[in-house]
């Protein structure tokens, strides 16, 4: 069915931009944060939440080294998390692009934190993480 | 001069265009004075972060004649990230100093709450920083700020153009609401200390991260229109290990063994900015703040418990933000 909503033919180039800033806004070894990744010549270190929201995006460029380095770093660091909300999108992102997540989904469902998430965003997230093979079919981020 | 019906409609269409562009410019930006008389300040010497904190900061809380009793006192460090080693956030122990404090001072209870701005997973930040434990072991409940409950709320200035921000509730509904900064040099904003940490009142989740509209609209303009519509009524600001340099995140530790209290936002700003060495009237929102939300001149400030320390080396800034040094 085709969409007759007006504007969606500026899609493309808005994706296309969207995609060139993340490449650009990498930090130095890979990862993101929320800002940027050098600033003053000093080196302002990665997000494991940012990197992972990144690499979503990111599912279709797996063949760009700074994303390569950016899953290697996901995946280095995600052992060290305990935070539902990084945990649940380390899940979410290391799924699509093909890595591991037996030992963090374990770590994440038997978080002790989950007790105390009293926010929806974090709970709702941490429900897509612990379904995530039916919650990145339903957003069509396969791999 | 014969001015015909055509002529006067034309000059006062004129006139009432040219008075709608240059009114904004003309305008006042804020309809009140919330200047204290007289501030006071007191600067306490605390060498370390130690248990003798609770001490130090009960006996210069006793130096000002305020009255917690019964209220919500919501304590608002600066809690941006997390690096090992790094004189990033205000330091827990001195949270802890604060709560123990005003709850021997009889508060209904004592709320932290922060909303930080470069790191999207609280919790987290709260675990590496050593805020978690400390907060559960003394049974201290925090709010994120970048996920409380939001209230539409009127900004009291019109610095950057704006005419509401969505507030967490938490901060509008404090009785009391203490900033407590870490005395920082910021590569945006020339320094950051009780009034831009109010930023972290500003809720991530509404506006994402780093507070991405507060930069859009000017940092400076930002700080006055937040300070404005969300009163600070007290400083407790750590710069037992302050920062200097490429601050908020990057700067180099740099020990003042200081803590300032203060009555005044501004006045509290002021004095840390002469600690750093910097002219508080060159800062903008201190400046601009002076006008209205407080006092900066030594003239009005009231400082108690021990006297200005004798000027050391001024704090390292970035090259933009050299026109700070005091002369």
């Amino acid at each position: 069915m085709s969409c007759t909503c007006d504007g969606f033919d500026k899609v493309p180039f808005r994706v296309e931009r969207g995609t060139e800033m993340l490449l650009d806004r990498a930090c130095p070894g890979g990862g993101w944060n929320a800002g940027n990744g050098l600033v003053y010549g000093a080196v302002v270190g990665p997000h494991a939440d940012d990197t992972a929201i990144a690499l979503l995006a990111l599912r279709d460029r797996t063949k760009e080294p700074i994303v390569q380095d950016s899953v290697d770093y996901l995946e280095r660091v995600s052992s060290t998390l305990t935070a539902p909300w990084s945990l649940a999108w380390a899940i979410l992102a290391l799924a699509t692009h093909g890595r591991s997540i037996d030992s963090i989904y374990s770590s994440l469902a038997a978080s002790p934190d989950l007790s105390n998430v009293d926010d929806t965003s974090t709970l709702a997230l941490v429900c897509l993480a612990l379904d995530y093979q039916r919650a990145l079919s339903a957003f069509a981020v396969t791999s | 001069m014969n001015l015909t019906r055509r002529d006067f409609l034309v000059g006062s269409t004129g006139l009432a265009a040219g008075v709608s562009v240059v009114s904004p410019f003309l305008l006042p930006k804020y309809h009140f004075d919330r200047r204290p008389r007289r501030s006071r300040v007191a600067i306490l010497h605390a060498d370390q972060y130690s248990q003798e904190l609770d001490q130090i900061l009960a006996a210069g809380l006793r130096l000002f004649p305020i009255n917690v009793r019964g209220k919500i006192v919501v304590l608002k460090p600066n809690l941006v990230d997390y690096a090992p080693g790094e004189a990033i956030n205000t330091h827990p122990l001195l949270v802890l100093a604060a709560t123990e404090s005003f709850r021997r001072m009889g508060v209904k209870y004592v709320i932290v709450a922060e909303g930080p701005g470069h790191q999207r997973d609280t919790q987290l930040v709260l675990s590496q920083s050593g805020y978690q434990r400390s907060l559960r072991e003394e049974k201290i409940r925090f709010v994120d700020l970048n996920r409380d409950e939001l209230i539409r709320t009127p900004l009291r200035s019109r610095y950057k153009g704006m005419r509401d921000l969505w507030l967490p509730r938490t901060v509008l509904e404090a009785d009391f609401l203490v900033s407590m900064p870490k005395i920082k040099t910021h590569h945006w904003a020339g320094v950051t200390l009780s009034m831009k940490n109010m930023f972290g009142i500003v809720p991530g989740s509404r506006y994402g991260w780093p507070k991405n509209i507060l930069h859009w609209k000017g940092i400076q303009e930002s700080i006055l229109d937040i300070c404005a519509t969300v009163p600070v009524q007290f400083v407790i600001a750590d710069g037992i290990v302050a920062m200097e340099g490429n601050g908020p995140l990057n700067g180099a530790p740099r020990s003042l063994e200081t803590i300032v209290l203060a009555d005044d936002p501004v006045a509290a700003d002021a004095t840390c900015a002469r600690l750093m060495g910097f002219e508080p009237d060159r800062i903008a929102h201190i400046h601009d703040g002076s006008r209205f939300l407080g006092n900066s001149s030594p003239r009005l400030l009231d400082q108690i418990g021990e006297t200005l320390p004798p000027r050391a080396a001024p704090f390292r800034l970035v090259p933009e933000f050299q026109y700070l040094y005091a002369v």
